[in-house]
């Protein structure tokens, strides 16, 4: 039992593309919403942050709702009219459809965020090319780096200039003008530097070949092919028009087969698998609990004692 | 994975020779020694003699720019007919700066860099990394960003991922240049341990000679390109001593000892290293009279008390963020102008806070901070500040200092005009500013720091890498300073330095200043965090903190004083 997040990179990387690829070219309502929940199940349960988070990303699906009936005016039902223009049923179910898929997507985005870090990131461009993954990795090191350079450097020449409120602002943009060509300096010399320790260290041989912590089991490869097996099917029914649904001029389903509930069961089981791994961990953690087994670092500390 | 070769051998260096391009002359010159497997080698001589460059011929890559003749020998193969690859996994190489040498953004990142260069399969990768990491002592950072890493593990780093692939030899510029001394010693103890539980051959520039005297089977000392001392390291300290830029790094003991004799008795004389050797030595001698104030003594003690505050803290608290720790816990001090204080501390004691917060770079939240009488904040302060009332602050990495243009720009943008420029930096005007030794820069950057005129100097741990000639110029130049009504805050690791050069040493701990008092009398009560020079005369005399007091109060018996 791992938490979702702690599979393999590449479990991890194919899902958010399923998720993504069908929840974003699949219009349907029923996989809108399925996808938003499970977002929102997995947000919550795996503490993935702040709830002002969701909050906002609702705030966005609301108004993406209300403003689409003022900008477009297709659709047979009108509501009321605004300034003569007919604000109509079909164009507020399209606003709000596209608010929920627009919010679980960003939401899903979030959460992945969270999950795949840079060395995860470098461990799958690595597969692809070692050199760029390295490049990659020196990359990222280098920017904060530049960042703090910057900072150090204005805040030595702020104090030990005449004081600020006096400064012209061409005499601040001349200052920090200075400040900014001697972060680019210093940042060239490290980078020299750090080239020079690259090839100390044998880079440009040819038989290079990345190392990453990650080890790919027989459950990631399972985990993998289900979720392929899921997101096959939902664009195998989306090809053949199960899952068709049409907004303009009458709200209207196309599918209704059993092809649809099939893929939408498909749809359901791959968008709350992540929050269905987070539940499962947590509920091993009560029986651990209720068995007494709960602080194991007490047991640790007593045996070293 | 390609298979390398690892000969039994040591180093054989015949005739070699180099000079950069677009110089006149030789930066090595005709060197020939030979150096025995697992041997640790100490390599010294002043800035610019030649060490860094003797260190990169020895490893080929990255190649330097210039005309080298001789030969290099590892195992019976010349260096330069081995692959970037065989080079990579039998010389490792660590040198000054923490900061470059780290490539990657994670530990174990770090740590694999050499083994996935060198192609090695997963499996051997992953054992190589996690016994280094275990060895290092690593393996509780490797979920940390590099970038977190204090600069004392950025370094062990560096060593650990040099080490990663085994080499046959080791090759350390300066390593501990930028650390302070308890960092310093957890990185030589790694090296020694390097040398002595895996048998790697060490080779190591460094300034810090007393500290490794010990361990270092051999002493090569490089002058102007040229090896003037291959042998073992006790037998050349009178070398060592004979260079004056060089003779400052010295142990303690064989100063005094050199100090006491002034030349007289024969330089075939076994010097004293340690502080007991050293106490032997004066035991055989007798003081010259009690030390006092008022004939030398350690004491400059002018009393200042009279002069206007130039720097006043009072009751500061700060803390880096709303859940840490209090690092500044209710500090005081007050620095009058023309007054020099040191600040001495172990490490995370404040130090540095304190300078920031002096600075006006750090806002502390409680208490209140004045320079010249006002808040040094940014966010505080509405009257211009009219030289006097300047702050300057020495950074400890004083590139932050420069844009990289050469020193004469650099002095040029800084406002120094052409004849103020100090006498050392003259030859060096043309060069880049990055490319300046540790001394060199400092000097510059101190330079570049008084050209505003500043009331107050800051200055943090501004010994750190010094050769001994640099260090005497920079202590020459603060005391001409403090003469000149500037007042000067040092934050030090460097006892020797603070007793030199400050009017007051202030000790910190717990974020406040635990004791302070003259250098004489500070370093005199203190028995762990004083000079080397107090620790060997403590039980022979009082208030004998430096050099100078020492061979003032010391004399051979067959000199004036009489003897025991």
């Amino acid at each position: 039992m791992v938490r979702f997040g702690d599979r393999h990179p590449a479990v991890t990387a194919l899902y958010y593309a399923a998720l993504a690829g069908t929840g974003m070219f699949i219009q349907h309502p029923a996989v809108q919403l399925t996808s938003l929940c499970g977002a929102l199940l997995f947000f919550f349960i795996s503490r993935s942050g702040r709830p002002s988070v969701p909050v906002s990303l609702g705030v966005l699906a609301l108004a993406m709702t209300l403003v689409n009936p003022l900008i477009s005016h297709r659709g047979s039902t009108v509501l009321l009219y605004v300034n003569d223009n007919p604000v109509t049923l079909e164009a507020l179910i399209w606003g709000a459809n596209s608010g929920v898929m627009a919010a679980s997507v960003l939401l899903w985005t979030y959460c992945f965020s969270r999950i795949m870090t840079v060395e995860k990131t470098l461990c799958l461009t690595g597969r692809i090319s070692p050199r760029i993954a390295a490049v990659g990795a020196s990359a990222v090191r280098f920017i904060p780096l530049f960042g703090r350079y910057y900072e150090d450097i204005s805040s030595i020449k702020r104090s030990g200039r005449a004081r600020d409120s006096d400064a012209s602002p061409a005499g601040r943009l001349k200052e920090s003008a200075e400040s900014f060509s001697a972060t680019v300096g210093l940042a060239l010399e490290t980078s020299v530097d750090a080239a020079d320790s690259m090839d100390a260290r044998g880079w440009g041989s040819p038989s290079r070949r990345r190392f990453d912590r990650f080890v790919f089991g027989w459950r990631d490869a399972a985990v993998m092919a289900a979720v392929a097996v899921c997101a096959g099917i939902c664009a195998a029914s989306a090809a053949c028009g199960a899952l068709d649904i049409a907004f303009y001029p009458v709200f209207s389903e196309g599918g209704g087969g059993p092809v649809t509930y099939i893929s939408l069961a498909a749809f359901a089981a791959l968008s709350l698998y992540p929050a269905a791994c987070e539940c499962a961990w947590l509920a091993m953690w009560r029986a651990r609990e209720r068995r007494g087994h709960a602080d194991f670092g007490e047991v640790f500390r007593r045996w070293n004692a | 994975m390609e298979r390398i070769e690892r000969p039994y051998g040591g180093l054989s260096v015949r005739g070699l020779s180099y000079t950069p391009r677009g110089s006149s002359g030789p930066v090595i010159d005709g060197l020939s020694f030979d150096i025995d497997p697992g041997e640790f080698v100490l390599l010294a001589g002043p800035s610019g003699s030649g060490k860094t460059t003797l260190l990169r011929l020895l490893k080929p890559e990255p190649p330097v720019p210039g005309k080298r003749s001789g030969s290099v020998m590892l195992g019976g193969r010349d260096v330069l007919s081995l692959s970037a690859a065989e080079q990579a996994a039998l010389i490792g190489l660590v040198s000054r700066d923490p900061e470059s040498q780290i490539v990657t953004d994670t530990v174990p990142a770090e740590l694999a860099f050499g083994p996935e260069n060198l192609g090695y399969s997963k499996e051997l990768a992953a054992l190589r990394v996690a016994e280094t990491a275990s060895w290092f002592g690593l393996d509780g950072l490797l979920d940390r960003k590099t970038s977190t890493l204090s600069g004392g593990k950025k370094q062990l780093l560096s060593l650990a991922a040099a080490a990663v692939t085994r080499p046959s030899l080791l090759l350390l510029d300066e390593p501990t240049s930028g650390l302070d001394p308890v960092s310093a010693d957890g990185f030589l103890s790694a090296v020694r341990r390097l040398n002595r539980e895996l048998g790697i051959t060490v080779v190591i520039a460094e300034h810090r000679l007393g500290s490794l005297m010990g361990d270092a089977s051999r002493l090569l000392v490089l002058d102007r390109g040229r090896l003037i001392y291959d042998g073992c390291p006790e037998d050349g300290i009178g070398t060592v001593l004979s260079v004056p830029a060089l003779a400052p790094e010295a142990p303690a003991a064989s100063r005094l000892a050199a100090a006491v004799r002034k030349g007289r008795s024969g330089s075939t004389e076994k010097y004293p290293v340690t502080v007991a050797e050293g106490r032997a030595f004066l035991s055989g001698l007798r003081p010259a009279g009690p030390v006092t104030e008022d004939n030398g003594g350690a004491a400059k003690s002018v009393s200042r008390d009279s002069g206007a505050p130039a720097l006043e803290m009072k009751d500061v608290r700060f803390r880096y963020g709303r859940d840490l720790p209090d690092v500044l816990n209710g500090f005081s001090l007050t620095l009058r102008i023309g007054e020099s204080a040191a600040l001495l501390g172990g490490n995370g004691s404040g130090k540095t806070t304190v300078l920031l917060t002096a600075a006006g770079i750090l806002e502390p939240y409680s208490g209140s901070c004045r320079v010249f009488g006002r808040d040094p904040s940014a966010a505080a302060g509405r009257r211009k500040r009219d030289g006097a009332d300047r702050i300057g602050i020495l950074p400890q990495n004083v590139r932050l200092l420069f844009s990289g243009f050469s020193v004469r720009e650099e002095l040029a943008a800084a406002g120094v005009a052409g004849d103020d420029c100090p006498d050392r930096l003259r030859p060096l005007l043309d060069l880049c500013s990055y490319d300046l030794s540790a001394g060199e820069s400092r000097l510059l950057g101190l330079a570049v720091v008084l050209a505003r005129g500043p009331g107050l100097l800051l200055l943090d741990e501004p010994t750190c890498g010094l050769d001994g000639g640099a260090r005497a110029e920079l202590r020459e130049r603060t005391a001409a300073l403090a003469g000149a009504g500037v007042a000067v805050l040092t934050v030090t690791h460097d006892c020797e330095f603070a007793a030199e050069s400050a009017d007051r040493i202030v000790m910190m701990f717990d974020g406040r200043a635990a004791g302070s008092g003259t250098p004489g009398g500070f370093f005199s009560s203190a028995d762990f965090y004083t000079t080397d020079i107090r620790r060997i005369t403590a039980p022979f005399a009082d208030g004998c903190v430096t050099l100078a007091d020492a061979a003032r109060a010391f004399v051979l018996p067959d000199g004036k004083g009489v003897s025991r």
